[in-house]
């Protein structure tokens, strides 16, 4: 079943195409890399689906609803979740209080003004769950801020997950981590694509080759190449485009 | 509207637009490139204005007090950047913003306390005082002598900023600070200079209109107002957004005097609350 | 029974005796002080809502003091007397005030919030200032006093402070309640990182103008209870050295913590009071320096300085405050 659909998709920033005419289709329950060189437009896309910014033409279409144009909370809601280039968290709270704020967002008194926060037991109880899940559980009551950047990682990544998401974005999620931690990274992708779809920007290739079902190339704004992975990692024009990086 | 009236309203809009510019473009600089709201901006200007009463005051010479002034707001600036701001960057932009508020709150009551709490006025060289023609119209000299040195002043910012190597430094520096750093280039001094630039810019304005109308304690409150307003309304950021700003402004309260007289003073508000209906981010989408 | 619960007993149990000394161990002069107090109290409660929990800064609460007083004013004048339905007409009108300059001041750019909050604050005070209905710069003196119901009427000093008291003591119950809410922590999480709440489904502009007409509710009652006890009201009530000064007591109490800014409320009304009488308009000064020390030696202010010392003998975490 196609989750997300994008056609005809265009994007400029004054002079700078960043996006130019894209068609791509994610489909559900499995793991989908975008490559591309710096500058390819895939945080650019990113943002396009997530709400960030809007294009100036095309549609994008997530489970037969066009979501172009709606803002990043409501896009949310709708079941999209991403984690971002440079780690976007609460770092004066605790992890649990991050992923909790997380797991809030789902609940039926979210907003209410005067139901003490604590009241929502369930919310608490879930939010546990997910640290477990990506193994901060031990580390539930630091500050975010006093987290290692590969846990801090992590720790967004259980963000996006307590919110419940179908589509998962995560913009590469292993930047700056050591080996250990990008191997634990991709078991923990692993692991949550068996009930969300997701969507990812990586660099690093062996992740990409090892985690990706399917992969989608993009070059100076376009797409240049999808597939699964090994019939992309031989395909010429992407061996180009990455002189020999594959 | 006659011919002459239009073409008096215009000059005046040039003229306040022109002063604002020296002062919102300082204070659009400054957050540009230390990230702050600079709420003492306003008091720069009012000590540049009472600095410059007091040097007209003792020598007589007007543009003496062009020059001394922005020297002394110049010194104080720099002191406050060293001393204050400097030491608050690892706090966050909000605890800078609070010390620039106290500072004005000092600063307002340092002069009623030095100069007293009447109006004063900056006496202008003879030369300059009197009236011009246009038409049947009298306009004042000393307005036309402001238009033409404000303008002058803002044209030669505007030639250091899109020209000059510095410039481009600085244009790189509101885009991105850090990629500046990178490059080796002491953003200390850069801070430190742009802060300077626009007290100096901020104080010779104070001194021009202290003698346009007149040198008071509240000055800084309607100039502030004023610099933010045309912030708001022209984006911020940019030395581009200030300049539209300050049209924008400039005309809307030249023309609000002579169209509806009584409510002139909210003029300006009422062009922010449209411009801000029409385009939210203001008239220039900065940087 | 903790300590902080003690204490705050022990402060409301000291404001409820004040009164009974007002005409034998002391002047009446302190009960008008005490109110003032209250009053400052109040309009911190909500004022920290907005800048300490949701990290808003407001440079032109004024807007929304000066509309309760006003609003006060002219309810007493014209329609009743009736307390109750003065404090819900300054309630509904700062509604108002709050939805149409939150709508404009709170947007994508943070920062605008700031200036706007300060040009919208110097608009109403001119148009106040030029206003002839209401006075103009003169203000409007000789508003009736206000009644409780059942023929109590509030002229008597010590009523009104008995009853300012009780606002006050009901609004810290409401804001104590509001930030520990799933509201509050959403509001926090704003503060921490709009974007980041934003991306995970809440409405942060919604929330935060909800904050703004919250903070603007509160200040609107106290202006209101302000003019109920000095009977006149004028254009310095939107001065925004109003705006300054409830700054000034936020970040001395301390942002973000409730008890700290109306700690620092009463710090700056009292403080305020006896420089004033020492050095007439020269206390500005002063208060301006105090305000920069803060800043730049301990910008977390006195509930900064009393956790610290709590945590010197006791570390334990504090709780969701910046």
């Amino acid at each position: 079943m196609t989750l997300l659909q994008l056609r005809a998709l265009r994007k400029s920033f004054g002079s700078l195409m960043a996006i130019d005419g894209l068609d791509f289709d994610v489909e559900a329950g499995r793991i989908t890399s975008v490559i591309g060189p710096n500058g390819a437009g895939k945080t650019t896309l990113f943002n396009l689906i997530s709400g960030r910014i809007s294009a100036d033409a095309g549609t994008v279409v997530f489970k037969d609803r066009a979501i172009d144009g709606l803002p990043p909370d409501a896009i949310a809601r709708l079941g999209i979740a991403r984690s971002f280039q440079i780690t976007n968290i609460f770092p004066g709270l605790t992890a649990l209080e991050n992923v909790r704020l997380a797991v809030q967002v789902r609940a039926p008194r979210a907003l209410s003004p005067w139901c003490p926060a604590e009241r929502l037991g369930g919310v608490t109880l879930r939010a546990l769950a997910v640290l477990d899940r990506v193994g901060l559980g031990a580390h539930r009551d630091r500050p975010a801020r006093t987290l290692s950047h590969g846990d801090q990682r992590h720790l967004e990544i259980a963000m996006t997950l307590a919110t419940g998401p179908e589509l998962l974005l995560l913009d590469e999620p292993t930047a700056g981590m050591s080996a250990v931690e990008t191997a634990t990274t991709m078991a923990l992708i692993v692991e949550i694509a068996q009930d969300v779809t997701v969507l990812i920007i990586e660099h690093d290739m062996e992740l990409v080759m090892r985690l990706s079902h399917h992969v989608m190339v993009m070059a100076a704004g376009r797409k240049i190449a999808e597939g699964p992975a090994d019939v992309v990692a031989r395909d010429d024009e992407v061996r180009r485009v990455y002189l020999g990086g594959l | 509207m006659s011919v002459e009236l239009l073409l008096v309203s215009v000059l005046y809009g040039l003229t306040l637009a022109s002063t604002l510019i020296l002062i919102a473009s300082g204070l659009s600089l400054i957050f540009g490139i230390v990230g702050v709201v600079n709420f003492a901006h306003g008091s720069f200007c009012m000590l540049g204005a009472y600095v410059g009463y007091s040097v007209v005051a003792a020598t007589g010479s007007f543009w003496l007090a062009l020059l001394i002034a922005p020297i002394a707001v110049v010194l104080v600036a720099v002191v406050i950047e060293r001393l204050g701001l400097r030491p608050l960057y690892r706090l966050g932009h909000l605890y800078q913003l609070f010390l620039t508020f106290a500072l004005s709150l000092v600063f307002s009551n340092l002069v009623l306390w030095i100069w007293g709490g009447d109006n004063l006025s900056i006496p202008k060289p003879s030369y300059l005082s009197g009236f011009v023609m246009i038409s049947d119209i009298a306009y004042p000299k000393f307005r036309l002598f402001v238009l033409l040195f404000s303008g002058a002043l803002a044209l030669a910012l505007w030639l250091v900023v899109a020209r000059t190597t510095w410039g481009a430094v600085l244009r790189a520096g509101l885009h991105d600070i850090e990629l500046v750093e990178a490059f080796g280039i002491d953003t200390d001094r850069l801070v430190m200079t742009v802060f300077a630039l626009a007290a100096a810019l901020a104080a010779v304005a104070g001194v021009v209109v202290g003698a346009m109308r007149n040198v008071n304690p509240e000055m800084d409150l309607d100039l502030i107002n004023s610099a933010l307003l045309v912030v708001v309304i022209g984006g911020l950021g940019s030395f581009r957004g200030a300049v539209a700003g300050s049209l924008v402004l400039g005309f809307a309260d030249a023309f609000g005097a002579q169209i509806w007289p009584g409510l002139a003073k909210f003029t300006p508000w009422i062009v922010m609350v449209a411009v801000l209906l029409w385009r939210p981010e203001g008239l220039v989408r900065d940087v | 029974m903790s300590l902080t619960r003690l204490s705050g007993i022990a402060v409301v149990a000291l404001l409820v005796l004040l009164p009974l000394g007002a005409g034998r161990l002391y002047s009446d002069y302190y009960v008008a002080l005490g109110i003032r107090v209250l009053v400052f109290a109040l309009f911190l409660m909500g004022f920290d809502l907005l800048a300490g929990y949701a990290g808003l800064i407001s440079f032109g609460h004024a807007m929304f003091f000066g509309t309760g007083a006003y609003a006060a004013a002219l309810m007493l004048k014209y329609a009743t007397t009736s307390v109750w339905v003065v404090l819900a007409a300054s309630v509904v009108v700062n509604v108002v005030v709050g939805a149409i300059v939150g709508y404009f001041a709170i947007r994508a750019r943070e920062i605008y919030f700031v200036f706007l909050t300060f040009a919208f604050a110097q608009f109403f005070y001119n148009f106040v200032n030029t206003w002839e209905f209401v006075g103009a710069a003169n203000g409007l003196p000789g508003i009736p006093k206000a009644t409780l119901g059942a023929g109590i009427s509030l002229g008597d000093r010590a009523t009104l402070y008995y009853f300012t008291l009780a606002v006050a003591v009901a609004g810290y119950a409401i804001a104590r309640c509001l930030v520990r809410s799933s509201y509050g922590r959403v509001l926090v999480g704003i503060r921490e990182n709009e974007e980041r709440a934003r991306f995970l489904g809440y409405d942060a502009t919604r929330c935060l103008r909800r904050a703004f007409v919250i903070s603007g509710v509160y200040a609107g009652v106290a202006g209101s209870l302000l003019a109920i006890d000095q009977s006149f009201v004028a254009p310095t009530l939107y001065y925004w050295s109003i705006s300054g000064e409830v700054l000034l007591m936020e970040l001395l109490g301390g942002m973000g913590t409730l008890a700290g800014p109306v700690a620092g409320a009463a710090f700056v009304i009292v403080l305020g009071d006896t420089l004033s009488s020492l050095m007439a308009e020269r206390w500005l000064l002063v208060m301006g320096l105090i305000y920069a020390a803060c800043v730049l030696f301990s910008p977390t202010g006195f509930a900064g300085l009393v956790r610290r010392l709590r945590t010197s003998r006791d570390p334990a975490p504090a709780p969701g405050a910046p």
